[in-house]
């Protein structure tokens, strides 16, 4: 497998003495290039600082996170202070307040802080700017304010920000909870293109678990830990567990489970989706009336 | 309420103002303001005013928006006619009652004063705050000031420092509006009692402010360092400042209105 | 009782910035329920919020609780404040005293209180929202996020207002959180008979929660009723860009494929909007199929 991101023994604590309780405890997982990967928890179970250490915002207590980065050529260690740069250049990370990762006034002077951080010619600069904000589907917004912006239009400039450093994996760390439903559908759907179109490996923290499900590996993180690593089929078939994560599944999930525990077994547990269980159910009253 | 403030704000746009090279612009302010107080009477001030509203047509700044950017310093101005009124002494009586007189000269004196304020505001704010974005002139401080860099002054970091705090301002009005108004809805009454009372009413508000500007500059740096912000070392830009024709074109304006006034002045009584 | 008669706001009025927020709108908040506010971000739904404890005043119409007009004068106004508690947008932005006691003790110290009306009115906000003796005398600045969204709340609770407004309370909260602090609403509404206004974009939510809702669009009321009347109105929500509940999404669905296939549907209600509903209607029909009990579907 291509691996992009690789944890190995990732513990972390934010006492500096390492006998207080770990945030993140002896982690080890792989985020293969080119996929999407979802990770899942209530607030404190560990998963933004997951987030924060695989793009060198945090430093591990122990153990270590090595990224594969085709731009640097070699694997780069996320603890080497040599290396750092490199890191963050190939992993790039959305945060969640839209407001506080915003550096400059107007829209096009912030996505060109990047490539202009990076020593990037002022000619280049200029395409990847043009060529992020299209992909955001902000190009008519260049001149704007960023101030003036609706929240999901800055998170949408700041996810050009992150692109205009031309990234091989992108993090968005809670990028959707602060935007109201059509904010979200909008980021969601760039999120899903980046993937799609441009190939960059995607990792979402979220706890809105139907965009979890649209990722192809979910992961939970409770008390530190992963607890589930699958497919969101796999993954959301663990009702009660993630129940008791304070987590819950899709309506939709919910709803075919029900069934399915009341004896309606051409249900199957793990629908996703509304079309989905549209589909399913519709099938199903079809046959009924035959 | 707060959002009303319009001083100090950049209007984007694509003017002949928006466009020239905002290291010019710093200095064709200082040579505006020379201009202006070099105005010391009626002929000067009037050509010092067509340079200010052909300015100010250029810009295709709303005239609104520049009489709302008047508001702030209009106690000034009232305050700087009536004291010239009153205390301007001179020879022709206009009217008096009591012990107070009023001159001709006194009045003449005051009109011209406020002229020349309302140009001055006018003036800068269309070629500079205006027209500028704070990005375009903290870049243009910093390249103005480089030579300083070289005997240890942070220029870099200071003009950063500023285009940061100017991106927040309006967050920051944002959040105090917010703040105030949800203390409001706790009963916080910021418009009766003492002086001392209403000073503390402040409080609810300061700190909470604080707080969150704290927490605001945490997630800021965080953002800054992942997009590779590592200070102004090998940092490039995607606007290039190069100086071009309008540049010299308009420096030629300034420099021509500049030596009219000079000669007017040689001509006319100075009243200024 | 809260009425909105005919009221209209608009921000900077005779400005450049002129916008209409609020436009010639009527409605009751009725005692005792569960009212939800519905419509994304821009329909005037936060503009309203702050009319009803007369933070701001209507441009034009009136606003008038339990028969009085709130706006008639400045001590009305006043007063106001505490018989409609507003809980903004991310309230826990607001604290500021040095423990949860205190800043939970702000409003009704404003209300001119005695040590033990605040000491009492205090220890029941804290009890609502579950906040126990001993993080009273933390400070709010140690807690979790959704422990001091919960203080946030209690210091409006405290006041004791009659119509409690919520602005999104559960926003950016996890499932739990979300769950907890709704729960804790509704059961303190129960208990203490305030009447609750939920400001939020969050349909599922409001469908779930509220006894009545109010849909807004650009600064209009789009439709209001029960949550049955106004998720029966599906194509205006989704043209003014409001998502529906899923669960009305499924069985809006399961409806068109099966008439797609000339099945009656009269026998799917449509308006259900919530997973105990849309189970309660489907095992019915789908149980026949396993020979149990007998076919709804003729």
């Amino acid at each position: 497998m291509d691996y992009i991101i690789k944890a190995q023994g990732l513990t972390f604590s934010y006492d500096d003495d390492g006998n207080g309780s770990k945030t993140v405890e002896n982690l080890d997982f792989t985020i293969e290039r080119g996929s999407f990967t979802a990770i899942i928890g209530h607030n404190g179970s560990g998963k933004s600082t997951i987030a924060k250490l695989m793009c060198g915002v945090l430093e591990p207590t122990s153990g270590e996170i090595f990224i594969n980065s085709k731009g640097a050529g070699r694997t780069l260690r996320v603890s080497d202070d040599n290396d750092i740069f490199d890191v963050r250049k190939t992993v790039g990370m959305v945060f969640q307040n839209p407001d506080n990762q915003l550096v400059a006034t107007v829209v096009e002077e912030d996505v060109a802080f990047a490539p202009e951080n990076m020593g990037v010619p002022s000619n280049e600069i200029r395409q990847k700017v043009d060529d992020a904000l299209r992909a955001v589907g902000l190009y008519e917004y260049r001149l704007h304010d960023t101030h003036k912006l609706s929240g999901g239009q800055k998170q949408r400039v700041a996810i050009a920000g992150i692109l205009a450093m031309s990234p091989e994996c992108v993090i968005f760390d809670e990028s959707t909870a602060m935007l109201d439903p059509r904010g979200r559908d909008d980021v969601m759907r760039i999120i899903c293109e980046m993937r799609n179109k441009y190939g960059i490996t995607v990792i979402l923290i979220t706890h809105y678990m139907n965009e979890a499900a649209l990722a192809d590996r979910v992961m939970v993180a409770e008390a530190g830990k992963i607890i589930l690593d699958g497919t969101p089929k796999d993954v959301f078939l663990q009702k009660e567990l993630l129940k008791s994560c304070g987590l819950e599944v899709p309506q939709a999930t919910e709803l075919a489970s029900r069934l399915h525990a009341a004896g309606i077994s051409d249900i199957p547990q793990n629908v996703l989706d509304t079309e989905e269980a549209a589909q399913i159910i519709a099938a199903l009253i079809a046959k009924n009336t035959k | 309420m707060l959002n009303d403030i319009t001083l100090g704000q950049f209007f984007p746009g694509n003017s002949l103002l928006h466009k020239l090279d905002p290291r010019a612009k710093i200095i064709f302010t200082i040579l505006y303001i020379v201009i202006i107080f070099s105005a010391k009477n009626p002929f000067s001030l009037a050509v010092a005013a067509i340079l200010a509203v052909s300015l100010t047509a250029l810009s295709r700044i709303n005239i609104k928006t520049i009489l709302k950017s008047m508001k702030p310093i209009l106690f000034i101005m009232v305050f700087t006619a009536v004291m010239n009124i009153f205390w301007t002494p001179g020879e022709n009586v206009l009217f008096s009652f009591g012990k107070i007189t009023v001159y001709y000269e006194g009045v003449r004196f005051a009109v011209m004063m406020v002229i020349r304020l309302v140009l001055l505001i006018t003036g800068t704010f269309v070629i500079l705050t205006y027209t500028t974005s704070p990005v375009a002139l903290t870049d243009a401080i910093e390249r103005l000031t480089s030579p300083l860099s070289k005997i240890g002054v942070p220029t870099h970091e200071f003009a950063m420092m500023m285009s940061i705090a100017l991106r927040f301002i309006p967050t920051l009005i944002d959040e105090t509006d917010k703040i105030i108004c949800a203390q409001k809805a706790r009963g916080a009454d910021f418009e009766t009692g003492s002086l001392l009372k209403r000073a503390k009413a402040l409080i609810p508000i300061l700190i909470p402010l604080f707080i969150s500007s704290f927490r605001r500059a945490d997630e800021l740096a965080s953002a800054m360092e992942c997009r590779l912000y590592h200070g102004g070392n090998g940092r490039t830009r995607m606007k290039v400042l190069k100086l071009s024709a309008r540049d010299y074109m308009t420096s030629l304006a300034f420099a021509a209105t500049l030596a009219l006034i000079i000669f007017l002045n040689t001509r006319f009584e100075a009243i200024l | 009782m809260i009425e909105f008669s005919d009221v209209s706001y608009v921000y900077g009025k005779h400005t450049p910035f002129e916008r209409v927020a609020v436009n010639n709108i009527s409605f009751k908040i009725e005692d005792g329920l569960v009212t939800g506010i519905i419509g994304h971000t821009g329909s005037g739904k936060s503009t309203v919020a702050q009319m009803m404890n007369a933070l701001i005043a209507p441009t034009s119409g009136k606003v008038l609780l339990n028969g009085a007009d709130i706006n008639s004068s400045r001590t009305e106004s006043y007063k106001t404040r505490f018989k409609v508690g507003l809980v903004f947008q991310y309230p826990e932005y607001q604290l500021f005293e040095e423990t949860v006691e205190k800043d939970i003790a702000y409003g009704p110290s404003n209300m001119g209180l005695d040590d033990n009306g605040i000491k009492e009115r205090v220890e029941m906000a804290a009890e609502f929202v579950g906040l126990s003796k001993q993080v009273l005398k933390s400070s709010p600045f140690e807690l979790s996020g959704g422990q001091k969204r919960r203080v946030a709340i209690a210091g409006v609770i405290a006041m004791q207002p009659e119509v409690l407004v919520l602005d999104e309370p559960a926003a950016g909260l996890d499932p739990r959180g979300r769950s907890e602090i709704l729960g804790r609403l509704t059961k303190y509404r129960k208990t203490s008979g305030t009447s609750l206004v939920l400001i939020s974009h969050s349909m599922e939510d409001v469908a779930e929660y509220s006894d009545r809702i109010i849909a807004m669009n650009d600064g209009r009321i789009l439709c209001s009723g029960t949550p049955a009347q106004v998720f029966s109105h599906h194509e205006e929500l989704k043209n003014s860009g409001l998502a529906l509940p899923q669960i009305t999404n499924i069985m809006l669905k399961v409806k068109e494929k099966c008439e797609k296939q000339g099945i009656n549907t009269d026998f799917l209600d449509s308006s259900v909007f919530t997973v105990e509903d849309a189970y309660n209607a489907l095992l019915p029909i789908l149980r026949t199929s396993d020979g149990k009990g007998d076919s709804y579907v003729k």
